[in-house]
């Protein structure tokens, strides 16, 4: 045995006064061991938290399983609006038409180009405003594509006279 | 470990209470002096160990032997009720604060009081020490339990126990360096 241990065994002389443990020892024996005293109700206990988690694992293999019909019983909103195929086929009935009315180009200007895309017409009309790269107007503008457009230089001839 | 210890276990479990008191006489002195080490004031101590035979008291009949004495489920009790302690409330230890009669020696030689200040130096370092390190020390060396019981009573493998150990023993010498 080295010295150090021989130190460590010395510790072996601490000791407990005594009058604390006699009086430590009478407090234990003296007070009422719950445990013993009450083994039905933590028998009871130890059962029913057994029953408690086979119950919940029941409810969620229930709910796991037939959880579709759960939401229909219990869901606020009513599954007719959330049915698949009613939502398609009114996906389906949106009347939704993009027309690409014209593409000009104005020989006066040949850097401009005019371009212009209809937005979805939904059963109603609108006015369209062109998109312009360089030309900015702040009204609106139909183009129509059928309608042969006017020599710009007659135009301007007849404006200066 | 006691004489005939099952059967006063079992009498202990049934209810009787000098069956415990035999277990309280001869375990409690050795448990205060675990606790003791640990925390490094009497009072406090003495309360721990007052809860923990309180504890062992009340919860008896959960003790399963598995053929290890009842010391080492005292001793888990004891290290947990330390660890519990830990976190209520931050441990500050002095050594300013350390019982000056904590060592009982019978000798009043020169060479006894010489010994008496090297044993306060190491009891001052092993408050210094983790507290599994701490555990290893006093267990094997001052309670001189085996290691298949340390590692019991820390619920730790006897590789481990001997780890602890050899690292316990290498960081306590350091210290006293």
């Amino acid at each position: 045995m080295n010295k150090l241990e021989h130190i460590l065994n010395q510790l072996k002389n601490i000791q407990p006064d005594r009058t604390y443990a006699d009086r430590s020892l009478n407090t234990i024996v003296n007070s009422p061991r719950s445990s013993r005293v009450s083994w039905f109700s933590f028998t009871f206990f130890r059962v029913a938290e057994y029953g408690a988690a086979v119950a919940l694992v029941g409810l969620l293999f229930f709910v796991m399983m037939g959880n579709s019909s759960l939401v229909e019983l219990f869901s606020p909103i009513r599954s007719n609006s959330l049915n698949t195929g009613g939502l398609r086929a009114e996906a389906e009935a949106i009347d939704i038409q993009i027309k690409l009315l014209g593409i000009d180009y104005e020989e006066s200007s040949s850097t401009a180009s005019l371009t212009t895309v209809a937005a979805p017409s939904f059963a109603r009309k609108k006015t369209i405003r062109p998109i312009a790269a360089s030309v900015e107007t702040s009204t609106p503008m139909t183009v129509n594509t059928t309608t042969p457009n006017p020599d710009i230089d007659d135009v301007l001839d007849l404006l200066s006279e | 470990m006691i004489d005939g210890e099952d059967d006063i276990v079992k009498s202990a479990i049934a209810g009787e209470a000098s069956a415990f008191g035999l277990l309280y006489k001869h375990y409690q002195p050795r448990i205060y002096r675990f606790v003791y080490l640990k925390v490094g004031r009497r009072e406090e101590a003495e309360d721990l160990t007052h809860h923990v035979f309180m504890k062992a008291w009340q919860n008896i009949e959960n003790f399963k032997p598995r053929g290890f004495p009842f010391s080492s489920w005292l001793y888990r009790m004891a290290r947990n009720q330390v660890i519990d302690s830990y976190r209520t409330r931050k441990a500050e230890t002095s050594i300013d604060e350390l019982d000056p009669d904590f060592l009982k020696s019978d000798e009043k030689t020169e060479h006894s009081f010489d010994m008496s200040l090297e044993v306060k130096a190491v009891r001052k370092a092993i408050l210094e020490l983790k507290p599994e390190h701490q555990d290893v020390l006093v267990l094997r060396f001052i309670e001189d339990l085996s290691v298949k019981e340390v590692a019991e009573a820390l619920n730790r493998s006897e590789g481990a126990v001997k780890l602890l150990q050899h690292r316990a023993m290498e960081k306590l010498r350091t210290i006293l360096e």
